[in-house]
């Protein structure tokens, strides 16, 4: 994965710096989320915080966090357990790369 | 971003369920000076229109209590010039052209690009100080604001704020002294307002006794107690849809203050004696003549209610402060067959009129029963304004304290006054006199500012003071 797909420390606005450790610590309360959603099948739950994602990703350097949302938020409306356990297994990389790249 | 008037800066409400939104939208637009609020659900921005003056309001269009549509169609009802960007992760054309349809300034898809929802944002909140100048210009055009008739600096900053809440939600207190118009103003926010197809209820917290208050506010249920034969519909209720005026709410009892602030906050109330909830949308208009800070203090007002209440304060000025306003609210409340005389103006404008635009008012309805040949004369006026030592100087130097002496009624009755002599005419002189020391008076000795009032040049003043033996009142510069 490419550092600007993972939001990595190249061209970051200045004004996003502060914000994208909150940012990325709240994006690891999600995978937890979503992780014991996809283990109770709470289908409509995996959709919205996919949604929320999608919205929020690309506005803070993370367009491939919008992308993985919106295959979250899919993956929630079929009742995809396969695709949603993908999407976050790779949001997962992300978001640790993402941290670990500062 | 030029800041807007009083120099506040301008606000923005974000609605959005996600905190990484507004956290970054606040960020976003700090950098052009803005200050944010924010709103989680449609619940927190109701209350938020209710507290604060967002100059624009950015707007998901998914909420967890209601539509975004739902709220849109809110504001755009309550707060018709108010411009809302929708934010939306879903562009499908229609949910797009329904929020356009409903009056959405514009739409910004989710994610957003920062550049340009900070473009998007300045160009809505400069449309809406477009929007606010010109109804602004268009009322100093007419010279007033709703029924008020005004044009002291004072009152204009009055009318500036009143145009900021008119258009709101917002809860409003109004200070002022006694008399100065408290309800004409609370009236006029009502009038400007989404709400005047809506009741205006005004209740006079002073004017009720204690024991009936409660039901008076919130209405009774039928034998809730002796006497009450039927049911009644109380204030709050009777508001629904449009304005509340607690008029003089300091005097209201702090047992009805908890009572009443539980229903400010919920907008829900029992009536007395009765077991359901009932709702009323209405917007709050609070008035008072104490300054509720000390009443706070002195333990006789709730902190928490006067929070409430105190979200957004204007100050009515009192008459004294007017300036000429005296003198264009004498000619409004007139008949058109009277006149003032020049002494009477400048007697107008030398009492300090404790008792304010009521008192004025009350004072031409007297004089306007007993003045006589079209004009109104300084002892057609009650006994206390003639008698107060400040008019008693301006009536000196004006050398008509001894033709108002003699002409003084018995009393300040119709009927005394028509047992005095009726007022002569009077010379071509003798006006000239009166006039140009009517206009020393009322410019305080400013020989500049009476040449001016009087259309004459500054050596024919001269000339006129030493032949009529006028002399100027002592003044700490002439100008």
């Amino acid at each position: 994965m490419s550092e600007r797909e993972s939001g990595g420390p190249g061209n970051v606005d200045p004004l996003l710096r502060p914000l994208i450790p909150g940012y990325l610590a709240a994006r690891r309360e999600d995978l937890a989320m979503l992780e014991s959603a996809l283990a109770e099948g709470a289908w409509l739950r995996i959709a919205g915080i996919g949604h929320r994602l999608a919205g929020s990703g690309g506005s803070y350097g993370f367009p491939h966090i919008s992308k993985l949302g919106a295959r979250l938020e899919r993956a929630g409306e079929a009742r995809d357990a396969a695709g949603a356990r993908q999407a976050i297994q790779t949001l997962h990389q992300v978001v640790t790369q993402a941290l670990a790249g500062g | 971003m030029s800041r807007p008037p009083h120099d506040r800066p301008f606000l923005v409400l974000v609605v959005d369920d996600d905190p990484s939104i507004g956290t970054l939208a606040a960020a976003c637009l700090k950098r052009d000076g803005l200050d944010t609020v924010l709103a989680a659900d449609a619940r927190a921005c109701e209350r938020a229109l209710a507290r604060s003056l967002p100059d624009c309001v950015l707007l998901d269009l998914h909420l967890p209590d209601r539509s975004g549509l739902d709220v849109l169609r809110h504001i755009k009802h309550r707060h018709a010039h108010l411009p809302v960007i929708m934010l939306t992760a879903d562009v499908a054309v229609q949910t797009v052209v329904a929020a356009m349809q409903m009056g959405a300034w514009d739409y910004l898809p989710k994610p957003f690009d920062r550049t340009k929802l900070r473009a998007t944002v300045r160009n809505a909140i400069t449309q809406h100080r477009l929007t606010l100048r010109v109804s602004q210009l268009e009322r100093e055009a007419t010279g007033g604001y709703g029924d008020m008739i005004a044009a002291a600096p004072g009152m204009e900053r009055l009318f500036q704020q009143m145009e900021r809440v008119a258009n709101s939600d917002i809860t409003v207190l109004i200070h002022g002294e006694s008399g100065t118009g408290k309800e004409l103003v609370a009236r006029a926010l009502h009038q400007a307002s989404s709400r005047s197809t809506g009741a205006f209820v005004a209740i006079n917290c002073a004017a009720v006794p204690e024991t009936l208050a409660a039901s008076e506010l919130f209405g009774h249920e039928k034998g809730s107690f002796t006497g009450a034969d039927q049911r009644r519909v109380g204030r709050l209720e009777q508001a629904d849809g449009g304005t509340l005026l607690l008029d003089e709410i300091a005097e209201l009892d702090l047992a009805l203050q908890a009572k009443m602030l539980r229903a400010l906050q919920e907008r829900r109330f029992e009536r007395v004696g009765g077991r359901h909830e009932i709702k009323s949308d209405f917007r709050l208009l609070a008035a008072t003549h104490r300054q509720l800070e000390d009443e706070v203090r002195a333990g006789r007002f709730r902190e928490d209610l006067f929070f409430r209440i105190a979200v957004f304060e204007l100050e009515v000025p009192a008459l004294r402060e007017r300036g000429d306003d005296v003198l264009r609210l004498a000619q409004h409340f007139l008949p058109r067959t009277l006149r003032l005389a020049e002494t009477t103006e400048a007697l107008l404008c030398a009492y300090p009129w404790p008792g304010n635009v009521r008192e004025l008012q009350n004072a031409l309805e007297h004089a306007s029963v007993i003045a006589a040949h079209g004009t109104v004369r300084p002892e057609d006026l009650p006994r206390r304004i003639r008698n107060h030592p400040d008019v008693g100087r301006v009536l000196q130097a004006t050398g008509t304290a001894a033709a108002t002496r003699r002409h003084q009624p018995a009393d300040d009755s119709p009927a005394g006054h028509a047992a005095a002599a009726p007022a002569a005419l009077r010379t071509l002189e003798q006006l000239e006199r009166d006039a140009i020391a009517a206009s020393l008076a009322r410019t305080g000795g400013n020989l500049s500012e009476a040449c001016r009032a009087l259309g004459i040049g500054r050596t024919t003043l001269y000339r006129k003071l030493e032949r009529y033996g006028i002399r100027r009142p002592s003044t700490e510069g002439d100008g």
